[in-house]
């Protein structure tokens, strides 16, 4: 491969073809290339005089941040197939790169355009990208590539392969929504979010449009888009209201109970939310004998009240 | 037998293929293209590229062997075990349930017959030998129904047989089938438990595809009983839905006008329960299903469950029904905690869970 300085201003930024990993440049990276400039090359390939970048996207988008007008690069030999670039391209970054599920479906969209059967990415890449190798596997990274704006969302959340393929689900209207909305959530909240939605659409034959919309809900879709903290969290809250009612109302009421105990200092009283288990555990904090006798006799005296027995009636439900 | 349609292809293992019983069943299926292959995997290598694997999985036969047919049956970590033990001569199954865990327990398994069936019988003794409990119950239920395949295996019979006169050991077949045509020809063992798999009307439509009508499991179930055999009966899974209460009291009553009490070995109980992954499966392979859209929580074995007031409810009630017939007596619970049992059962007098939960034992 031939080593040379090409311009930026040469590369023909807006031919994606090979480009499939999604993250921006860091911090230090941008540091680094403005110090320094790139010490290791970018892979080109020369097109109708100008250059279509192969790998190097995060350099690049740095040195453009740095102001550089040239960069070094390494020149792919005329001859090959856009297959052997993008073969070269993946496994060059396959040691390094832990890739989202986002740029997997890139990845897999691409062997594909490539000319990649589908029968050997399943057998040889799958694996290798710690997915399903089967035909399942493609069609939902396939279909989940085609919505490029969803990409970012998908990366950003780090979702996993069932979250992908619940939210193919949904319409298009709802897909829209969900990553209209997504940002408001951390990553496991991502799938969660989904989770439920879907629930919810299923339950009560409804579109998630209409979902959102209602008068419970509405307000806190406008807290997210009008970027509110904490306003995901709250949303979150209110599905999972709808969705788990009746362990919800429970656990509301066991709360209310246990704050009406009358607890000696440093004790702290816990309990299986699920429901499943009917006990309570107590932890009691004591640093001399004189301060277990206390907190120990306080615990008896609240026993002679009758809220103990309406706690464990209520576990117990 | 519907499902026979559906067949696409036989695989014979290259070990088997001279086997009385591969002879058999490709005499009984003449149409299918045969495949000799020299291991599972080529298979499997075929359902990957299937756009439904699970159900591409139903329509390819495979005949094998097995080295080994007995297991502890692995019920849940952290339930009241019903000591069961499982024999598997088959793998996978024609019928396509919604709820079925096989759809995430086997990974690409093709509907799989164990043609060496004779080897079980060695296998039996040495199990039988080892075993010191007063009562054993063992069933090929586990791994996919135990007679969808029967009228091509004869394998009912071929079991029935094995167990004859082995008091205290019972054999339960359970299915979802109204096929029993082979063991009404030979003369009922006491041990031999034919189980049917109930529920509503509703979801046997909705959720239990290929498989009987109630009224026709009903009636195959009178049927057994009236020739002789001891019979049980499976609510499993038990939806919770709007009218539950209602189309389950109607099964029971529809049962007790078919079939007499005294007929009934057991009879189970459990909830829908499902891991995660099976949800993500069947949510795909069965968009109208609304089964995993209801109220579950995570419980301990990481699987979800209605939350434990619903799980009593159901239970209690159906007691109920059962006891209106004098047969509650006959009702455990399938992978249920100690707390669910505790509120099941009740307490005796000294606050104790009450002796013996489990019928067969009494
Ligand atoms: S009959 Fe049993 S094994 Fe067969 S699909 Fe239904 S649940 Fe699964």
């Amino acid at each position: 491969m031939e080593l040379r300085r090409i311009n930026l201003g040469d590369i023909k930024l807006e031919n994606r073809r090979y480009k499939f990993t999604l993250d921006e440049p860091s911090r230090k990276l941008l540091t680094s290339i403005r110090e320094s400039g790139i010490t290791e090359p970018v892979k080109v390939k020369t097109e109708e005089g100008g250059y279509i970048l192969a790998s190097g996207w995060k350099r690049v988008a740095a040195a453009l941040a740095a102001g550089l007008k040239e960069i070094p690069a390494q020149i792919f030999p005329g001859g090959l197939t856009d297959l052997n670039i993008f073969k070269l391209v993946f496994f060059e970054n396959y040691p390094q790169e832990d890739f989202s599920l986002a740029e997997k479906a890139l990845i897999i969209k691409k062997f594909l355009e490539f000319g990649l059967k589908s029968e050997k990415l399943i057998r040889e890449f799958l694996p290798g990208l710690e997915l399903p190798p089967e035909r399942q596997t493609i069609d939902v990274l396939n279909r989940l590539s085609d919505l490029d704006w969803a990409l970012p969302e998908v990366h950003r959340g780090r979702w996993k392969l069932a979250t992908a393929r619940l939210f193919l689900a949904f319409p298009p209207e709802g897909q829209r929504l969900i990553i209209n909305l997504a940002g408001a959530f951390n990553h496991n909240q991502q799938a969660e979010f989904i989770d439920l939605l879907f629930t919810l659409q299923q339950r009560q034959e409804k579109e998630i449009t209409a979902i959102l919309a209602e008068r419970e809900i509405e307000p806190l879709v406008q807290e997210i888009r009008g970027k509110k903290p904490q306003a995901g969290d709250r949303l979150m809250t209110v599905l999972r209201e709808r969705v788990n009612p009746l362990v919800n109302q429970i656990n509301r009421e066991i709360r209310q109970k246990i704050k009406q105990i009358d607890l000696p200092e440093k004790c702290c009283l816990s309990y299986d939310k699920s429901l499943e288990k009917t006990f309570v555990s107590l932890n009691l904090m004591a640093g001399t004998e004189e301060e277990l006798v206390a907190a120990v006799s306080h615990l008896s005296n609240s026993l002679k009240t009758d809220q103990w027995s309406s706690l464990f009636r209520l576990l117990g439900k | 037998m519907f499902w026979f349609k559906q067949l696409k292809k036989i695989y014979v293992d290259r070990q088997v293929k001279n086997s009385a019983l591969v002879k058999k069943i490709l005499d009984h299926l003449p149409n299918l293209p045969v495949r000799i292959v020299s291991s599972l995997e080529e298979i499997q290598d075929e359902l990957r590229l299937a756009p439904d694997p699970v159900s591409e999985s139903k329509r390819m036969l495979f005949l094998t062997r097995e080295k080994y047919f007995i297991r502890p049956c692995p019920c849940t970590p952290g339930c009241v075990s019903c000591d069961y033990w499982t024999l598997d001569l088959n793998l996978n199954c024609p019928l396509d349930c919604s709820y079925c865990i096989l759809q995430a327990y086997f990974n690409h398994q093709p509907l799989t017959i164990a043609v060496n069936q004779e080897e079980i019988k060695k296998e039996l003794e040495v199990f039988f030998s080892r075993q010191n409990k007063s009562v054993i119950r063992l069933g090929t239920g586990e791994l996919g129904d135990s007679l969808a395949l029967d009228s091509l295996t004869g394998q009912a019979v071929f079991l029935a047989g094995l167990l004859k006169g082995r008091k205290r050991s019972f054999l339960e077949l359970k299915t979802k089938t109204a096929y029993v045509e082979p063991l009404i020809e030979i003369s009922p063992s006491e041990n031999l438990v034919l189980s049917w798999s109930l529920n509503t009307k509703r979801i046997i439509n909705s959720e239990e595809a290929g498989s009987a009508s109630l009224e026709e499991r009903l009636a195959t179930a009178a049927r057994a009983a009236k020739y002789g055999y001891k019979v049980g009966f499976h609510f499993d899974p038990i939806i919770y839905y709007s009218t539950w209460e209602k189309d389950y009291e109607e099964v029971i009553e529809e049962l007790f006008k078919q079939v007499p009490v005294e007929a009934i070995a057991w009879v189970s109980l459990g909830t829908l329960r499902f891991p995660a992954k099976l949800k993500e499966i069947a949510r795909a392979r069965f968009p109208h299903s609304l089964i995993y859209e209801a109220e579950f929580i995570q419980s301990w074995d990481g699987k979800f469950r209605y939350p434990r007031p619903v799980r009593v409810k159901v239970y209690k009630r159906i007691k109920e029904i059962f006891e209106t017939h004098n047969s509650g007596d006959r009702l455990y619970l399938c992978m249920e905690s100690s707390e669910v049992w505790r509120d099941f059962k009740g307490q005796n007098k000294k606050g104790k869970p009450e002796a013996s939960p489990f019928p067969w034992l009494i």
